[in-house]
């Protein structure tokens, strides 16, 4: 369907003789769009403005001109920038996106023409952004990202087998953000088009390539902090195999406890972090001492009672999370001023610190569910015990406002389980 | 073409170009250096990592990047490879982490087993570097850097040229900070005997040209401070 679409539309315009120099010019402008594409930070996703690039041609040169100019970028640029990648795999991929694009911008168009969307003549020098093209500009955004995303959707669904809603909503999420970019982009485009012709257009290529450049260094400055946050766990999990598993339930449950109690989004964003890099200060420790079975001497407990400065330590290096520095620094501290290492009181200690603490001692405590990382000293305990044991610690070795959050993340657990 | 001129002479043209050129600074020039914060806070930080696990591990990172950067600036080798060099002098035994204290620091000879354990390291150094995407370079200098020159070096057994040529410099730069700092299995040694010790190595352990730029820039930065 999508090639009798394109190879329609390019009938009609060789019919019509009406070869346009501009229709390189957009040729030329989208290709660039293609080839360089922006990352999303945090999101394995790449955005490219050739949606708006396509709206912005659509009002002056009308839609079999859009369809024909837009697709062919689409159709070479994947060969340049994928270079290497075997052809008889990449051809059916190519081709299949292409014609998903061409379907979305034919059905787009077609609403865009039913609701009265007006053509300009391009040969005209009088041209005003009139509220009729703006609205419909912002149907054809919606229809053709939305469109798109469906189709998308059922060739993934069909592709992996997964149910098409799961699909169709993962796609989906992203058309509103876009249409937030897009569509001011796109009226900018055709008013500039219209005022002073491609030059208009060259104007904005610069501040989009600025654009596009910060974006990608903000994207890797976020992953440079993330992997090295990885290669922290992965380094602390080879110190001590007991460790692996452990972290990541403290700090999954960190985090739920966290956001239980409401805690500010910066809590919010880091704890997790935090709960997989708390114990990075026992590399410090001997093994040895951390698998004793008997009663740990004096010297022994000196350098346990370390860990958290030295973890605090090591953290302080890492701008980017510099404030967990504190929440590691105070997760053995207790309420009643006998943990380590600086022995405050209650409203002295962080209160993402009080969060990991215990989320830490109830998976030390219990083995986590599984029970297979139980540690060497002590039996483990079974969940019941573990909740107990927290609750008995309000107030002296928890902060009780953690305690009570904790309660209600664990009952939710159960209610979770048994349902 | 008169409506172009048109719009250069509009205020909002002038606010606007203002507008790129600020934003062209701060992403081509602000944003780049904050990158190599960014990249240098991350490094100190996995190297402060392994320092509170080996004591005695602290400061070498730093003399041996010195030492790296040097023989790399000497040989003219790229930018971009003396950078590798220098994250890779300080991190080269993050792998460390797996061998028990009891062996890092046990002051007599170390049995095959213990040995061998001691040898993982350049492995499971090289699985962690990997996961960090501005450190993936370095992975292959991790895993040599303890290879010899006559083959007889671990874990790949690779020898001469097979060897990377960034492991190589690494070998001879660790080597001589070892001899002439305080490490575990001998005790401190004078440069002039190191010196010795690495010549005597030339072609042994380590490549012989390399030794002989080292000694160079050994020479030339080094002995000139410290004649006065």
């Amino acid at each position: 369907m999508g090639a009798a679409i394109f190879f329609g539309s390019l009938y009609c315009l060789v019919r019509e003789h009406t070869f346009d120099w501009e229709w390189l010019f957009f040729l030329g402008v989208i290709f660039l769009a293609e080839m360089f594409p922006t990352k999303v930070p945090d999101a394995e996703i790449e955005l490219t403005v050739t949606a708006p690039l396509v709206l912005g041609m659509l009002p002056s040169h009308h839609v079999a001109a859009t369809i024909v100019v837009s697709t062919i970028p689409l159709l070479i640029v994947p060969f340049i920038t994928q270079w290497g990648v075997s052809f008889r795999w990449l051809s059916p991929l190519v081709i299949y996106n292409a014609m998903n694009h061409v379907i979305a911008v034919a059905i787009a168009s077609l609403a865009y023409v039913m609701a009265g969307g007006p053509f300009i003549d391009p040969a005209l020098a009088d041209f005003g952004t009139d509220s009729r093209l703006v609205l419909c500009l912002l149907l054809w955004a919606v229809i053709y990202s939305n469109t798109a995303a469906l189709i998308c959707a059922t060739g993934t669904s069909i592709h992996i087998g997964e149910p098409w809603r799961v699909s169709a909503q993962r796609n989906l999420r992203w058309c509103l953000p876009d249409l937030f970019v897009s569509v001011p982009f796109a009226i900018l485009f055709v008013s500039l088009y219209m005022l002073y012709r491609p030059w208009g257009i060259l104007l904005l290529l610069i501040p989009f390539f600025v654009a596009r450049q910060a974006l990608n260094l903000h994207a890797r400055y976020v992953t440079t902090y993330r992997e090295t946050i990885t290669a922290l766990g992965t380094y602390i999990q080879h110190h001590h195999l007991y460790t692996k598993g452990h972290l990541e339930r403290v700090a999954d449950l960190a985090e739920k406890i966290a956001r239980q109690m409401q805690l500010p989004v910066q809590s919010l964003m880091y704890i997790k972090d935090a709960g997989l890099l708390h114990d990075i200060g026992k590399v410090g420790v001997d093994e040895a001492v951390l698998d004793k079975t008997g009663q740990l001497s004096e010297e022994d407990w000196a350098m346990i009672k370390q860990h958290p400065a030295r973890g605090a330590e090591i953290l302080t290096q890492m701008g980017y999370i510099e404030c967990i520095v504190p929440w590691v620094r105070g997760h053995h501290e207790r309420p009643d001023g006998r943990g380590y290492p600086d022995g405050l009181k209650d409203g002295e200690i962080p209160i993402e610190a009080a969060v990991i603490a215990a989320a830490d001692a109830f998976d030390a405590m219990t083995g986590g569910p599984d029970k297979k990382d139980t540690r060497v000293y002590r039996a483990p305990l079974t969940i019941d015990q573990g909740i107990d044991q927290v609750r008995f610690g309000a107030g002296t070795q928890f902060d009780p406002r953690v305690v009570k959050a904790f309660m209600a993340v664990m009952a939710a657990r159960e209610e979770k389980s048994d349902g | 073409m008169d409506s172009i001129l048109e719009l250069l002479r509009t205020p909002a043209f002038a606010i606007s170009l203002a507008a790129t050129i600020g934003a062209a600074i701060y992403s081509y020039i602000y944003l780049p250096r904050r990158m190599g914060r960014a990249y240098r806070r991350s490094l100190l930080t996995l190297a402060r990592a392994i320092e509170a696990k080996d004591l005695r591990a602290a400061g070498h990172g730093e003399r041996v990047a010195e030492y790296v950067s040097a023989v790399a600036r000497q040989m003219k080798l790229p930018k971009k490879m003396t950078r590798t060099l220098e994250f890779a002098a300080f991190l080269q035994d993050v792998g460390n982490i797996r061998v028990p204290h009891a062996i890092l620091n046990k002051p007599g000879k170390l049995t095959d087993d213990e040995m061998r354990h001691l040898q993982s390291h350049t492995i499971i150094g090289e699985e962690i570097v990997e996961q960090v995407r501005f450190l993936k370079d370095i992975g292959p200098l991790i895993r040599h850097h303890h290879e010899a020159w006559d083959g007889s070096g671990y874990p790949d057994g690779l020898r001469g040229e097979e060897i990377p040529l960034g492991a190589r410099i690494l070998a001879i730069a660790t080597a001589f900070d070892a001899m002439t700092s305080e490490r575990s299995y001998h005790g401190k040694m004078d440069e002039d005997t190191a010196v010795a010790e690495l010549k005597s190595a030339a072609g042994r352990k380590f490549d012989p040209e390399i030794v002989q730029v080292f000694l160079k820039v050994l020479q030339k930065y080094y002995r000139n401070d410290r004649s006065p």
